[in-house]
């Protein structure tokens, strides 16, 4: 987008000096000069963010656009996906609820299928499959539940079979276990959503910060490792694929 | 704890954006991500992401070979065709057997409310107490102060619950299967003799949603024709083409017990031969077994389920040309509305203005089910129901011999002079051309060997599933993309594995906008 405003305010500059005075003599070529000290021509369309680049040195522009590729867009799982992602991420915890009147925890994706846009080709032939607001409130319910149950389990399960507390405990911390802390943050982000990162990249900040918030609103580094779970299961980039 | 998670969330929103920008092509972990996903219908687990090869560029080919082998990949192509195929029957739960024969609770003794008015004058259930007999056998009644006659219970073990007892009225609970009076009790006339009840073990009668059952069971058996071929690796013609079922518990009991019975929607005259059903009871929900069909049968067009989900043959013909032929029947713009009383008072819909551009090809195509019973399963066998039939003439003609046969699957009435040639032929061969005659005989799978011949059902086969694992309509340009990937189906001898394969290994389903 960039190079294509660049050549359309050098195309309109050049176009403007020649209507103003054809007949006048042709002046030596002015030096090079940064963008910064350059009159900047007036914008006509497109876009506000400031115009940078290298003038005079033949900036090689795009006359059209390039081609947009044909493309999958992201779409969102649906909720059988969802159900079995979730335990497939949290080592089996199923977002099952005990009912009322007692018996057996029930499996909510089964039970608000219907209101979740699951079809039954009886009166609903087609999913709806839109990240709605509904959608997220549930989803921040079925993050809240799973996560509760993870952050309070994994600690507890062998080595072997944890899925959330790989590479640092629940009681880490990122100013006292930073390295750990890191390398479970990237763990999680491969896991949870398929992101590889490598050690050092800026991605992690932002997950770091929200354990680091979220463990001193809450009063325990605990607290901090439920937000980031509940984080990672509402990141468009864990249901949307 | 969910405040404080609540409240940290906006966390994120407060850094700065990091949203992932469109990439020409995933990595290979993002890859391995939706193609598990829409594969196997989860993520991957954390050994999968870790057993990428180094610089690999996306999901490696013996992966998604294992992967298309694997039952969740069964799974997700049964939920993929019930977008196609819409196999829920439960409306017509209560159908399959006529609602006199439905069992109710009340006051915890089991009745058929729909017969108790002839036997005790009103809709109520018997005496809550233990049946007595006369020495002959017959039941006791009681002339009730309300004016109603009534009889005891006795206990049964239902054929839904056979290890638990419960009270069913003495009426109901007779276990003749033929009536002392020679009425078989699991028939049509059984509701006329006072001596037929719900048979031995109620397995004439309905009961504790044994109804659902039975059309789950239906739907559930269409899901296990397409799980066993994707399994199986079979051509996708099969599909069409195929002469096996999958039969359960309650599908065996039904056409066991209960078939002959007059149900609304009608599974008779039977599409397959009775002997070939396996030995199992109602209570085998769980047990699944495979049966040959005759030759007539053409795969899931067929099935009980989608007869019954699309119960006239138009519908079916709709159905098949929209899920697989990507035809849907659309007037042209400006075809509708028509132009005056006397356009549509033709009778011949692949004649009629406002009509015919839909109907002069759905008419002939919906005829390929002409021997199948409409609102129901049964087939008509072309020994017993012939194109024309002397008796259904003559019951045309003078009002007399009309049998039910007649009435029900040949023409008797004609309310236009056009329709009178076709007076005592069958129904399917109403304004039928010479040429489409063949479509009443050959049946469904005519249909989809002629669309497999001329290209379309590959091609549109091909088009649909590279939409539904990109989740968009392709555009036009993509047509050449679309061809290259029916072909190489066509030339797989249909492998719908390999056809999903390439689609998930095209560059179009790497990139992600």
């Amino acid at each position: 987008v960039k190079a294509r405003d660049i050549g359309m305010a050098l195309a309109l500059a050049v176009v403007g000096c020649a209507h103003e005075d054809v007949s006048a003599p042709k002046q030596a070529a002015a030096p090079l000069t940064k963008p910064d000290s350059v009159p900047q021509p007036e914008r006509v369309v497109g876009s506000t963010d400031p115009v940078t680049g290298e003038v005079g040195a033949g900036v090689e522009v795009d006359r059209l656009p390039p081609p947009e590729l044909p493309a999958r867009p992201w779409k969102r799982m649906n909720i059988d996906q969802l159900d079995q992602a979730l335990q497939r991420v949290s080592g089996g915890i199923a977002w099952a609820i005990q009912p009322a009147a007692g018996g057996k925890a029930v499996n909510q994706f089964k039970v608000l299928a219907r209101t979740l846009g699951k079809p039954d080709y009886a009166e609903m032939t087609e999913e709806d499959l839109t990240p709605s607001s509904l959608f997220q409130k549930f989803l921040l319910d079925v993050g809240t539940h799973v996560c509760t149950e993870l952050v309070k389990v994994d600690w507890a399960r062998p080595e072997s079979k944890r899925t959330f507390f790989v590479h640092a405990g629940p009681k880490a911390t990122v100013a006292a276990n930073a390295k750990d802390v890191d390398a479970n943050l990237r763990h999680l982000l491969l896991r949870f959503h398929g992101v590889t990162l490598a050690p050092d990249a800026p991605e992690l900040q932002k997950w770091r910060f929200l354990l680091q918030s979220a463990a001193k609103t809450g009063g325990a580094p605990e607290t901090g490792w439920l937000a980031v779970c509940v984080g990672l299961v509402n990141h468009p980039q864990f249901y949307l694929y | 704890v969910v405040a404080v998670v609540a409240a940290s969330l906006p966390a994120l929103a407060a850094q700065p954006a990091t949203c992932p920008v469109d990439s020409p092509l995933v990595d290979a972990a993002q890859h391995l991500r939706a193609a598990s996903l829409d594969l196997r219908g989860t993520v991957p687990a954390f050994a999968e992401y870790q057993g990428l090869p180094k610089n690999a560029q996306q999901v490696p080919d013996q992966t998604l070979d294992a992967w298309l082998a694997a039952p969740e990949f069964a799974a997700q192509a049964v939920r993929r065709h019930r977008d196609l195929l819409w196999n829920n029957i439960s409306a017509s739960g209560g159908r399959f057997t006529p609602v006199s024969m439905n069992l109710s609770l009340v006051q915890g003794v089991w009745y058929r409310p729909n017969l108790a008015p002839s036997v005790r004058v009103q809709n109520v259930p018997c005496k809550d107490e233990p049946a007595t007999y006369t020495a002959q056998g017959s039941i006791v009644w009681e002339d009730m102060p309300d004016g109603t006659k009534r009889e005891g219970w006795v206990w049964v073990n239902p054929y839904w619950a056979p290890q638990t007892q419960i009270k069913v009225c003495a009426y109901d609970a007779q276990d003749d299967v033929v009536s002392p009076a020679g009425t078989f009790c699991g028939g049509p006339a059984s509701t006329q003799d006072l001596a037929c009840g719900c048979g031995p073990n109620l397995h004439f009668c309905q009961g504790a949603g044994s109804q659902a059952m039975l059309a789950d069971s239906f739907s559930e058996a269409l899901d296990r024709q397409i799980h066993a071929l994707v399994l199986d690796n079979r051509p996708y013609t099969d599909l069409f083409t195929e002469t096996v079922a999958w039969v359960n518990g309650p599908i065996v009991h039904f056409y066991q017990w209960q078939a002959d019975e007059p149900q609304q929607v009608r599974m008779v005259p039977l599409a397959l031969d009775p002997t070939v059903l396996p030995k199992l009871e109602f209570t085998d929900r769980d047990k699944w077994v495979k049966v040959q069909l005759p030759p007539f049968h053409a795969g899931i067009l067929t099935s009980p389920a989608f007869l019954v989900r699309f119960q006239s043959n138009r519908a079916r013909a709709n159905r098949f040309y929209n899920a697989f032929l990507c035809q849907p029947f659309q007037a042209p713009v400006g075809g509708i509305p028509v132009a005056g009383v006397a356009a549509i008072s033709e009778p011949d819909l692949q004649k009629r203005d406002g009509c015919k551009y839909c109907h002069v090809l759905l008419e002939p195509s919906a005829a390929y089910w002409g021997r199948w019973t409409e609102n129901g399963g049964g087939f008509l066998t072309a020994a017993e129901f012939p194109p024309q039939r002397k008796d259904c003439l003559q019951c045309a003609m003078t009002g007399l011999g009309c049998t039910v046969d007649c009435t029900r699957y040949y023409l008797t009435k004609a309310y236009t002079a056009p329709e009178k040639t076709f007076l005592g032929w069958l129904k399917a061969y109403n304004f039928r051309l010479p040429q489409h005659v063949k479509n009443v005989e050959h049946g469904p799978k005519l249909l989809a060997m002629t669309a497999l011949a001329d290209n379309r059902l590959p091609k549109c086969v091909a088009w649909s599933t590279a939409e539904w694992l990109l989740d968009r309509t392709l555009q036009p340009e993509e047509a050449p993309w679309a061809e290259t990937l029916s072909v190489q189906f066509a030339a797989s001898n249909y492998n719908w594995r390999k056809l999903v394969k390439s689609v998930v290994q095209s560059d179009v389903y790497r990139r992600r906008k």
